[in-house]
């Protein structure tokens, strides 16, 4: 049988699942808010090509990252997690490049290493890469099939999937490889157990990087001059005004709108609630009643 | 009383799925201050009726207090996991 | 692979051991720092300045490097009443010029930034990664075991930095257990101001930072203090609580925190801010009696993990006496591998190399301070005093202006008499005068 190339796509997001405060002037996030992680579902596309490889015992991994810094320890914990290799894309033209022109640089990565089977995570976390696996496949000419609950399986040249439909329907979709695949996170904290050895082989090791004259690219194909959608200015969401905090109402009208316009909203989010049995089962009640979820 | 949770809401964290503080309450019961119900800076230890307080690891700011303030050993304390619990972001 | 095998394993990304691991990888030692966050800083806190000096011997004019915030040109202490506040408001030229005396920093980007230069020269730097214990060879320590699969790691020498609640130090036989009296609980809040607003307000310009200590009862009768320091458009403040008073007055440390907010002397600065953050950090505070045994063979305790904090009343740092434990630390470990004997006996050049700098001086100089910080009439009955002796003498009431001395006679008869006043004025000479 022959050997299975896997590829996986991994893109540095922000996380965007915390509060991102903006700056003083409104303008921006504070850049000290915004982490740097890999994005979720990328991550759990790895951990199934992991699987895979462990059923089929004739198969190695790449991990493929586009960006700077940020992308090249997300791809060295790839590399400890248990990818074989691992390939950084990046060029100081691609800096205010658009999605066409980075998935042009994708596909260029793609189209020389010829792997057999490319995964990646459905979506993006901070949404500014989500287009990227999908312009790559269709610049490399490959299949793409996005929505992926899971791999049933991979043989002869196929791929057996599953995909989710709307109001939970399901299909089963046989791909002819290569093939790229996205997969849906299936939520669940993403592991990162690896063991020492591996962690130190990762974190030591050199790591490649190619610019775009090493992939025959050049600036004004793929790089921001080529660039067909520029990014004039990036302003942070407005706070979801859902439960705002009612300022004292003995202050000066005045000083109340400063208070209300400087943080007397707290932006909708997920909650963390603790307590007794008795007390959660009451948090949760209430919270259904208040929440247009269910009729209680 | 100052609602904690409300503010630790601003404060990233990755939870483990695993305690990393372990509480053992039958030694809380014998416990005559339950210190630990006031000391701790996150609100993570609560009253409860038949052990006395009652630990959840969630909000944990890792500072290390009940462990310090506890004198009948009943905490199995330890850091979380690597990567796992607050993660600061502003100190 | 077998690549388990370094020369100098530090545990924990702070200042004390990323200057360690710094120094060690540019002498060309391998050395690897083990960080149990997602990156350095994460799980750091501290209130707000680093006084670098040591910090420029390392990383020389590190100012134009470092990500801080702002530095100190103005620094304050004020003794706090109910609802009345007296003040020293110190302002300085020379603070205002390189080399500055402090700055005000973020953990989060500072450490981050810190330890990139020691991964810059040469260290390996293993993030979400913890040391769970010590592997020894009969009394020497060989390396620690990481709460990963297959995590052991060997190397000839261990420093641990790895915090206030110092789990490796205890492990290694190297300290007693933890008790109440040698910790203090801070806790901080980051708020965020409106534009211009924090220059306006505190009389800053450009970097100009300010730092304000506050000295009295908090809420709740807590023992300890508080403090304010300037970001760059954020204040941190936060309070600062003896462990033991959490523990014997049942108050709530957030509940000091939030009467702090409103007092009179500290809401206006707050007027219309957005939090931020919250955070909390043990601080030892214990001073020379808390330090444990700093070395054993093939191991030595560096920072807070040694207890290595100058709690002087007025003086409260950490990351400069971190950072010159991490040098010593360093130097020692770079001496034994020259000799090639890393025992009991090579690692006991640490100790002398601390005692020669001002990190056990100063420590030892201010041991005499830590009964004072220990006497609650600090808290309890001076600020409040000096604080109702203003107001009385400062107000026009229409009863006329006393002398000073009647005035002091009977507020001071309320609270105590004359001879406890001079036996605490003893104690505080003793403390910091002489």
């Amino acid at each position: 049988m022959r050997k299975l190339n896997i590829a996986v796509l991994i893109r540095s997001v922000v996380d965007s699942r915390v509060p991102l405060p903006p700056d003083v002037y409104g303008e921006k996030p504070l850049p000290e808010g915004m982490i740097s992680i890999v994005n979720p579902a990328d991550w759990f596309a790895l951990e199934c090509a992991l699987n895979l490889r462990n059923q089929m015992n004739r198969s190695q991994i790449v991990a493929i990252a586009l960006g700077g810094e940020e992308a090249e320890e997300s791809l060295r914990w790839c590399l400890a997690a248990g990818a074989e290799r691992a390939l950084r894309i990046w060029d100081r033209s691609l800096v205010e490049a658009d999605q066409l022109g980075r998935g042009k640089a994708v596909a260029a990565v793609l189209t020389r290493s010829k792997p057999d089977l490319i995964l990646c995570g459905d979506g993006c976390l901070d949404q500014i890469n989500s287009l990227l696996p999908g312009v790559a496949a269709s610049a490399a000419g490959l299949s793409y099939v996005p929505g992926v609950a899971r791999i049933e399986k991979v043989e002869h040249g196929m791929a057996v999937v599953v995909r989710k439909l709307e109001k939970g329907k399901r299909e089963r979709v046989m791909v002819k490889l290569p093939a790229l695949i996205a997969i849906e996170e299936a939520g669940g904290v993403p592991s990162c157990d690896a063991d020492l050895p591996g962690l130190i082989a990762a974190f030591t090791q050199p790591m490649p990087c190619k610019g775009l004259s090493c992939l025959g690219l050049s600036p004004e194909r793929a790089g921001s001059r080529g660039a067909k959608v520029n990014n004039v200015m990036t302003r942070v969401s407005r706070p979801i005004t859902a439960r705002p905090v009612t300022p004292d109402h003995r202050l000066p009208a005045e000083q109340r709108l400063r208070k209300i316009l400087a943080g007397g909203v707290v932006r909708k989010q997920g909650e963390v609630i603790t307590g007794t049995p008795e007390q959660l089962a009451d948090r949760i009640i209430e919270f259904f009643r208040s929440e247009p979820v269910v009729m209680l | 009383m100052v609602d904690i949770s409300q503010r630790l809401k601003f404060s990233r964290y990755r939870l483990d799925r695993q305690a990393h503080i372990e509480v053992d309450y039958v030694k809380c019961r014998r416990c005559t201050h339950r210190a630990c119900l006031t000391a701790c800076p996150a609100q993570c230890y609560l009253a409860h009726a038949e052990n006395g307080v009652l630990f959840n690891y969630e909000g944990c700011l890792e500072c290390g207090t009940c462990y310090v303030i506890c004198d009948l050993g009943a905490l199995k304390w330890n850091y979380p996991k690597g990567g796992c619990g607050v993660n600061y972001r502003f100190a | 692979m077998n690549s388990n095998n370094f020369d100098v394993i530090v545990v924990g990304a702070g200042p004390a051991g990323i200057t360690a691991a710094l120094l060690l990888a540019r002498k060309g030692l391998k050395v690897t720092l083990l960080e149990r966050g997602e990156f350095p800083g994460s799980k750091n806190m501290f209130g707000g300045a680093v006084f670098g000096r040591v910090l420029h011997d390392i990383i020389p004019e590190y100012w134009t490097k470092a990500p801080f915030e702002r530095f100190i040109s103005r620094k304050m202490i004020t003794m706090l009443a109910e609802d009345s506040a007296v003040s020293l408001d110190f302002h300085s030229a020379a603070f205002k010029k390189p080399p500055y005396n402090g700055f005000v920093v973020q953990r989060t980007s500072f450490d981050r930034w810190y330890a990139q230069e020691a991964v810059k020269a040469g260290a390996v730097l293993l993030t979400q990664t913890v040391a769970d214990d010590i592997i020894r060879e009969g009394s020497q320590v060989v390396g620690v075991m990481a709460r990963r699969p297959q995590g052991e790691l060997r190397a000839k020498v261990v420093i641990a930095a790895d915090g206030a609640v110092s789990l490796l130090a205890k492990k290694a036989g190297l300290r007693r257990e933890f008790t109440p009296n040698q910790f203090s609980l801070g806790v901080k809040e980051v708020v965020q101001l409106p534009a211009g607003a924090l220059e306006e307000r505190l009389g800053l310009t450009g970097d100009e930072g300010m730092s304000n200590e506050f000295l009295g009862r908090m809420g709740g009768g807590l023992h300890g203090g508080a403090f304010i320091y300037t970001n760059r458009d954020c204040l941190s403040l936060g309070v600062v609580a003896q462990a033991h008073s959490l523990k014997a007055r049942k108050a709530t440390i957030y509940d000091a925190l939030d009467q702090f907010k409103r007092h009179p002397a500290v809401a206006p600065l707050l007027e219309g801010g957005r939090f931020l953050e919250y955070s909390a950090h043990l601080i030892p505070e214990a001073g020379i009696n808390m330090v444990p045994q700093l070395f054993t063979g093939g191991m030595m305790v560096a920072g807070d993990a040694a207890g290595l904090v100058l709690a002087g009343g007025v003086f409260l740092e950490g990351v400069n006496f971190a950072i010159a434990a991490g040098k010593a630390a360093a130097e020692t470990a770079i001496q034994a591998f020259e000799k090639g004997s890393f025992d009991q006996a090579a690692m006991a050049e640490y100790e002398v190399r601390l005692k020669e700098s001002f990190v056990l001086q100063d420590i030892d100089r201010f041991k005499t301070a830590i009964p004072m910080l220990l006497n609650e009439r600090l808290y309890e009955v001076y600020p409040s005093f000096v604080c109702r002796t203003l107001e009385n003498w400062f107000m026009v009431d229409g009863t006329g202006h006393p002398k000073l001395a009647g005035m002091v006679k009977r507020l001071l008869g309320e609270d105590m008499g004359l001879w406890q006043m001079t036996k605490d004025g003893y104690q505080f000479g003793r403390a910091m005068l002489w």
